[in-house]
Order: C-alpha cells, then sequence, then structure tokens
C-alpha cells in the first residue's frame, strides 16, 4: 500500500517537474498572440529570435466570423503581448477571449494590448448617422488595412515600438529587425509599384470591401461589391444592378475573398463576362503564402496577371 | 441557386430595360463615377479619366501615406519616451510606486460624451403559436401571441480593477435582473463574481433565454431545475486551470432557493405534481421549510475543452450542487455533459454541425416521493446554408429507471437567421408521458427574435 501511493507521489512529482522545465525552457523574451496571421507574420519579422509568436485565426479564415473557442483563450492566457487589427474586426469575439484568458497583462488599455490599426489611417470611416439597416457596418473605418503595404511599415514600426517597451533589454535587436524589415518591404514596394503601374485605373468587383487599400494603393477603381451590403448575402435584384453597370464599365474581373461562397460571385461572372479571380487575404491562405511579402506578391502577380492579360 | 438564377434573370431583365435612364448608385467608398462615364462608355475617355484618376490619387496616396507614417514616428517617439521614463524610475527609488502607476488610456475609446458610458444592448423575442393542450407546468408555451423576452445588457469596466455586467429581463409582466455582478479584472488565472448568477449546473442552464438552441429550455431541466433554471445571488471562483488545454474550473456558493432544495409538497417535479397533491398532500403539508438563513447551495463545475483537429471541438463537464433542503437533510444536484461541435474554418460562416447531449440527476434527501429523479436530452443542430439552421432534440424525465412514471419530448425546428442580428425559427414539438392523466401534446409555435446595440458575441 505505502509503496503504491509513494510510487504514485513520485510519478504526480515527476510529471510536475517535466511540466516547468518545459515551461522554463520554451519561455521566450515575449510570448505574442496575434488575431491574424499577417500581424504574426510582422511581429515574426520584428522580434525575430526573442519572441515566440501565435495566431489565432488561420490564414483561410474569415476574420470577422471566427466562433470564441475556449481554446483560444489558453494561448491568450500566456501572453505578453496581444497583438488585433482593431476597428472593430474582432469585436464579436475578441473580447469574450481576452476576458475568458483571465490574464491581466493583456486587459483593453494595458501595454500587452495593441491594437494595430493605431498605427494607419483608417479609409471609409462612416460619419454622422450610422445603423445597421446599412448591414454589418464597420463604422470606425474598413479594417482590412494589411493589404496596403504602406500600412505593413506602419505596423511594424507600432509593433517594435510596443516590443521594445516591453522587452527594453532587446530594444536595439527590435529596432534592427524592423530596418532590415524595412528595407526589404521597401525593396519590394518599388517591384510592386513598377508591376501595377500600367493598370492604373483599371476596374474592379470585389465581394466584400476586403480589397480597398490594395486597390487604392495602386490606383485601381473599386465598382462595386458582390454582397448586398456588409455580411449581408447578395439579393437578386442586387446581382442584376452589379451585373448592368459591370457590363456598362466593362469590369472584367471580382476579386473574391477564398473564404466566401462562390456561387454569386461566379454567377455574377458567368453573366457579366467577367472572370472570378480567388484571392488570399491573409498569410497562409493560399499555398506559398507564407509571409506577409509573400501575401502582397502573390496579391501583385495574380492581379496584374488577371487585369493586364499578362 | 437554381430559384436564385431564375430571379437574376427576371430582375436582370428589369434592370436592363431601365438602365439607359438610370444610372447606378455606387456604394458609400466606392470611387466609381458612374454617371458621366457610364452614357459615354468611350474607351477614350475611359482611358483619359483614368490616367486623371491615377495622379489624384498617387497625390492623396502619399499624403495619406505621409501622415500616417508621421502619426506612427510620433507615437514611435511617445512610447520611447515612455521607455525611457520607465527605466528611470525603475533605477530610482519610485520603482515601486511607479509600477502601480495607472496604464495607458485604451486606444480605441471614442471621444465623446457616450465615451464612459456602458455598452447597451437589447435582445427582443416574440413568440406566436398554439398548442394542443393547456400548459402542464410553469415555462410550458401556451396558445397566443406572446412576448416571451425582452432583455435589456448594461456592461462595463467599473474602474481599472472590475467589471459590471447587468442583465435586466421582462418576461410577461415579470421584471427581474436575470445576471447582475461585479467581476474581478486584475487577478491571473481566475475570475472572481459577485451578483447575481447562473450557477454552473450543466451546460444548459448557464444560458440567457435568447441563446437558447429551442425555443425553451429542455423540459427534463425545466422539471428537474426548476422553470427558471438555477440562478440566485452568490459568488463564483472561475479558474482557468494553466495546463495545456482548455480546463476550467467554477466553485460557487449560493442561498439556493431552487426547487430541488425546497421542502414543500406543491413544488414537487412535474409528473407527480398533482396526484401527490390529491393523494398525500395533507401528510406533505405538514412539513416545514428547515433551511436555515446559513444553510448555503455549494456548487462544483469542471469544464475541459479538446481540439479534435481543426475544425472540432469535443467539450466535457461535469457538475455538482449541494446542500441542506427544505426537509432538513441534503440534496444533491449531480450534471454532465458532452458536446462536440464541428465547423470548417474555411467556412465557419456557411456550415456546421453542434451536437450537445446533457444528463441531469438530482436526489433530495427526506422527500417522501420523487427522492431520486433523473432526466437527459440531446440536440443536434445543423447549419446547411449561411441563413438557415435545422435543429431536433430529444429529451425524457425519469432516468434510470425508478418509480415516478417518464415522460418524452422531441422538438424539431427551423431556423432562418436574416443577419447576426434578427432570426425567425419555428418549432413542433410533442410530448408524451406514462403518466394517462396527462395526454399528449402537440405544439407549433413561430419565434421572432432580434438584438440591437454592439455587435452579439460569437459565445462558444
Ligand atoms: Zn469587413
Amino acid at each position: 500500500m505505502g509503496s503504491r501511493a509513494s510510487r504514485i507521489a513520485h510519478v504526480v512529482l515527476l510529471s510536475l517537474g517535466i511540466c516547468l522545465t518545459l515551461g522554463s525552457v520554451a519561455r521566450a523574451d515575449l510570448r505574442v498572440v496575434t488575431t491574424t496571421t499577417d500581424l504574426a507574420d510582422l511581429a515574426r519579422a520584428v522580434g525575430g529570435e526573442h519572441v515566440e509568436v501565435e495566431s489565432i485565426c488561420k490564414g483561410e479564415q474569415d476574420p470577422h466570423y471566427v466562433q470564441a473557442r475556449p481554446s483560444y483563450m489558453v494561448k491568450l492566457s500566456r501572453a505578453d503581448l496581444l497583438i488585433s487589427v482593431g476597428l472593430d474586426l474582432e469585436v464579436a469575439w475578441l473580447p469574450s477571449l481576452v476576458r475568458g484568458a483571465r490574464n491581466p497583462a493583456i486587459n483593453p488599455g494595458k501595454p500587452g494590448h495593441l491594437e494595430a490599426s493605431r498605427a494607419i489611417k483608417p479609409i471609409e470611416v462612416v460619419g454622422g448617422a450610422v445603423d445597421r439597416s446599412k448591414g454589418d457596418i464597420h463604422p470606425r473605418g474598413n479594417p482590412h488595412y494589411w493589404l496596403d503595404p504602406h500600412n505593413g511599415k506602419a505596423i511594424a514600426r507600432l509593433i517594435a515600438a510596443r516590443m521594445k517597451q516591453l522587452d527594453p533589454e532587446h530594444g536595439a535587436d527590435y529596432e534592427a529587425n524592423l530596418e532590415r524589415f524595412i528595407g526589404q518591404l521597401d525593396a519590394a514596394i518599388a517591384r510592386w509599384q513598377r508591376r501595377m503601374a500600367p493598370l492604373r485605373g483599371k476596374r474592379v468587383v470585389s465581394y466584400h470591401a476586403t480589397f480597398n487599400y490594395f486597390i487604392q494603393r495602386f490606383g485601381l477603381q473599386q465598382s462595386g461589391y458582390v454582397e448586398s451590403k456588409p455580411g449581408i448575402p447578395p439579393a437578386p435584384a442586387h446581382l442584376a444592378q452589379l451585373i448592368v453597370q459591370m457590363r456598362k464599365e466593362r469590369v472584367g474581373t471580382i476579386l473574391h475573398e477564398a473564404y466566401h461562397d462562390r456561387g454569386a460571385s461566379n454567377l455574377v461572372a458567368k453573366r457579366s463576362g467577367a472572370a472570378v479571380l480567388e484571392l488570399p487575404t491573409s498569410v497562409g491562405g493560399a499555398r506559398g503564402v507564407s509571409s506577409y511579402i509573400a501575401l502582397i506578391d502573390h496579391l501583385v502577380a495574380r492581379t496584374a496577371r488577371a487585369l493586364g492579360g499578362r | 441557386m437554381k430559384m436564385r438564377n431564375v430571379w437574376i434573370v427576371i430582375a436582370l431583365a428589369l434592370e436592363t430595360a431601365s438602365a439607359t435612364a438610370q444610372p447606378q448608385q455606387p456604394r458609400p467608398g466606392t470611387e466609381a463615377e458612374t454617371g458621366t462615364e457610364a452614357e459615354t462608355g468611350a474607351e477614350a475617355e475611359t482611358g483619359a479619366e483614368a490616367e486623371t484618376g491615377a495622379e489624384t490619387e498617387t497625390g492623396t496616396g502619399t499624403g495619406t501615406e505621409t501622415e500616417a507614417k508621421s502619426e506612427a514616428e510620433s507615437k514611435v517617439a511617445t512610447e520611447t519616451e515612455a521607455t525611457a521614463a520607465d527605466e528611470q524610475a525603475i533605477a530610482g527609488e519610485l520603482a515601486a510606486l511607479e509600477a502601480e502607476a495607472p496604464p495607458p488610456p485604451p486606444p480605441s475609446a471614442p471621444a465623446g460624451s457616450n465615451a464612459l458610458n456602458p455598452a447597451i444592448s437589447a435582445n427582443g423575442l416574440v413568440l406566436v403559436g398554439g398548442a394542443s393542450e393547456e400548459p402542464r407546468r410553469e415555462g410550458d408555451l401556451d396558445t397566443g401571441i406572446h412576448l416571451q423576452e425582452i432583455e435589456l445588457r448594461f456592461s462595463a469596466t467599473v474602474d481599472p480593477y472590475f467589471r459590471a455586467d447587468l442583465t435586466l429581463a421582462a418576461h410577461d409582466d415579470e421584471v427581474g435582473f436575470e445576471e447582475a455582478y461585479l467581476s474581478t479584472l486584475e487577478i491571473p488565472h481566475l475570475t472572481i463574481r459577485a451578483g447575481q448568477i447562473f450557477a454552473a449546473v450543466g451546460r444548459h442552464n448557464l444560458l440567457h433565454t435568447h441563446a437558447f438552441p429551442f425555443l425553451t429550455a429542455p423540459h427534463a431541466s425545466r422539471a428537474l431545475l426548476g422553470p427558471e433554471g438555477l440562478r440566485d445571488p452568490g459568488v463564483s471562483f472561475d479558474l482557468l486551470v494553466p495546463v495545456p488545454f482548455f480546463l476550467e474550473l467554477n466553485a460557487q456558493v449560493f442561498r439556493g432557493e431552487w426547487l430541488p432544495f425546497q421542502g414543500e409538497p406543491e413544488e414537487e417535479s412535474e409528473a407527480a405534481a398533482e396526484e401527490m397533491v390529491e393523494d398525500d398532500g395533507h401528510a406533505h403539508e405538514a412539513i416545514e421549510d428547515l433551511r436555515e438563513d446559513h444553510d448555503f447551495v455549494y456548487v462544483g463545475h469542471l469544464k475541459s475543452l479538446f481540439e479534435l483537429g481543426e475544425d472540432a471541438t469535443l467539450e466535457l463537464g461535469g457538475s455538482y450542487a449541494g446542500g441542506r433542503n427544505g426537509f432538513g437533510e441534503r440534496t444533491d444536484v449531480v450534471g454532465a455533459d458532452l458536446t462536440v461541435k464541428w465547423r470548417p474554418l474555411a467556412a465557419e460562416r456557411y456550415t456546421g454541425i453542434d451536437w450537445s447531449s446533457e444528463y441531469l440527476w438530482v436526489r433530495r434527501g427526506g422527500a417522501h416521493e420523487d427522492d431520486r429523479v433523473g432526466g437527459a436530452f440531446s440536440g443536434l443542430r445543423y447549419q446547411f446554408h449561411q441563413r438557415f439552421w435545422v435543429q431536433a432534440r430529444g429529451g425524457m424525465l425519469g432516468l434510470p429507471d425508478d418509480d415516478s412514471p417518464r415522460s418524452y419530448r422531441a422538438e424539431g425546428l427551423l431556423a432562418f437567421i436574416p443577419s447576426e442580428f434578427s432570426g425567425l425559427r419555428l418549432q413542433y414539438a410533442y410530448e408524451t408521458s406514462e403518466e394517462s392523466a396527462f395526454p399528449d401534446v402537440h405544439e407549433v409555435f413561430l419565434q421572432a427574435l432580434f438584438s440591437i446595440g454592439p455587435h452579439p458575441p460569437h459565445d462558444y
């Protein structure tokens, strides 16, 4: 009896020891949890070896419609820094996860809670009277700002500043990583601008207002949306209107987020003579899109090919 | 899709007919200047327009960028300053004091007079329908039109340390706080809540009426726990156990003025109620409520959640509630629940399956009738379209086999969800009892639901 009890105690102690050792070994200087994979990649680029980064969303997931799985609370409970997109993109699921994480370091208003939207100037801010007859709108501005690479730079700067604040010991490293990343991104931006320059003024339609920052950055023109209103599935009358408009304006391309149902976009494409271009909206959203720069690369290459016929 | 195709063709014909007369209205945020351009539609013009468009856009584009950049830089500057200040403080003797300095204000706080108001939202549930029999127990649906519930929610952080959540609910003529509690924000791994709270017994008992998967609570839980479920003034300790998977432990204390803890025969569980008043009501009426002011009900609940690959989760829960009852002896309530959810990550908006089952068992020491009663229910929900759900649930009372007669209830439901803020649900229910005095019941009800205010949370 006694030997059995001591054996059990031994096993318990041993496993506790393993847990503690694992915990201390795996402990990076900063544990970062981001809501999206894009923010995760930027955080990794800036944080380098000093950070351990995890994203709540997967690249193929629609960040508006995430379910607040309790398992995400476990990730957040161990975080030193939470980076979110902000502008109410995650409003339906992030607040309850943060509360459930029971981690005072990442409560709203704490240095460990960073809304990346602070770095950028949002477009499509809805002024004046706002109500939901306009659909599930984002009143504080369009939150899909990471698809403009210049915003990517601004986000990286903001993340670096916050990492320096939380982990001043490695401040110089964060700064050096940031400079290196900005250099890479600037080179890529020059390349993207050259590739997209001949396509300025070309008109596109998209399913949701996901690509507007990208469209604006590269001088394309947004002609309309497949969904009737944000978050509201397309109604026949709206689609008919859109088809007529697209024929008139000779819009040849529908930018379609991979996580939305293809049905309506396909239908509009067929009737208007346009083509559906299914695009990832985040890192990991398509094969080979493994970093932020790779994501914009992918978007530029595919859009340019579709619009330029090359 | 087929149906929509037909509509498109009709709408398209109408649209083409009126297209030349009426230019399209671009949506806010669209840069389409459809009016003049659409009428001429010449390629040369499009080209010219594109060039000028491009020029102005480059202008505004760089402007925005510079602004954003300078803003970010000024932020970086302030943050660098903050870091420097922190370092000095740590070096200095005031380190401890400095550490307690209030955190910077939340970046997202909107300016203006409403900035510090609590978030307010409201839910409404309207019911229309009929049942083949008169309601048998409290909470049964009654033929007619009803305002099933209007619920007002207020929530806000109180100060850096606490948050308050108030839920005021009106059913028929009654208005009361369904929940009203203060919770801690600053304790790692633990939330302590105090106020009017739901007891963590099973899974369904924790849901507000507007979040019920079917129109009413399961008949087994209404019969065993009472029509309003278990909620009362109390204190709850909610611990997120630091293990690699989700494991939550709730320890709660309540006054516990609940059906399983009462002594009066009139409140006996459903099937036996009428018979008891007739047969041996006198004997029971003699029993007084032997609970005293210092008698509490203690609740313990353990919930775990495991990821089954990327698209599914398994949730297991076990709960216990115990305390002195009105007969002067102990009541035990035991619950077990199992929920499996499947939701493909890349199409979370369009499809999903939830399957949730629960078992409840009540033992009331000192009770003459129904001293041990159990019940179970199991519900399945399948989303087959962005806007449609089909659901089915079966439940029974009288598990495991005991003396009291069994009853069964089956429900089928079709839900139409136009947006995340509204819904229409049609439910058919059939209930049958081994008790010959109770005829079978058929119900058909339509429920309209709405939510106004901030975005409703995607609770799991
Ligand atoms: Zn959006």
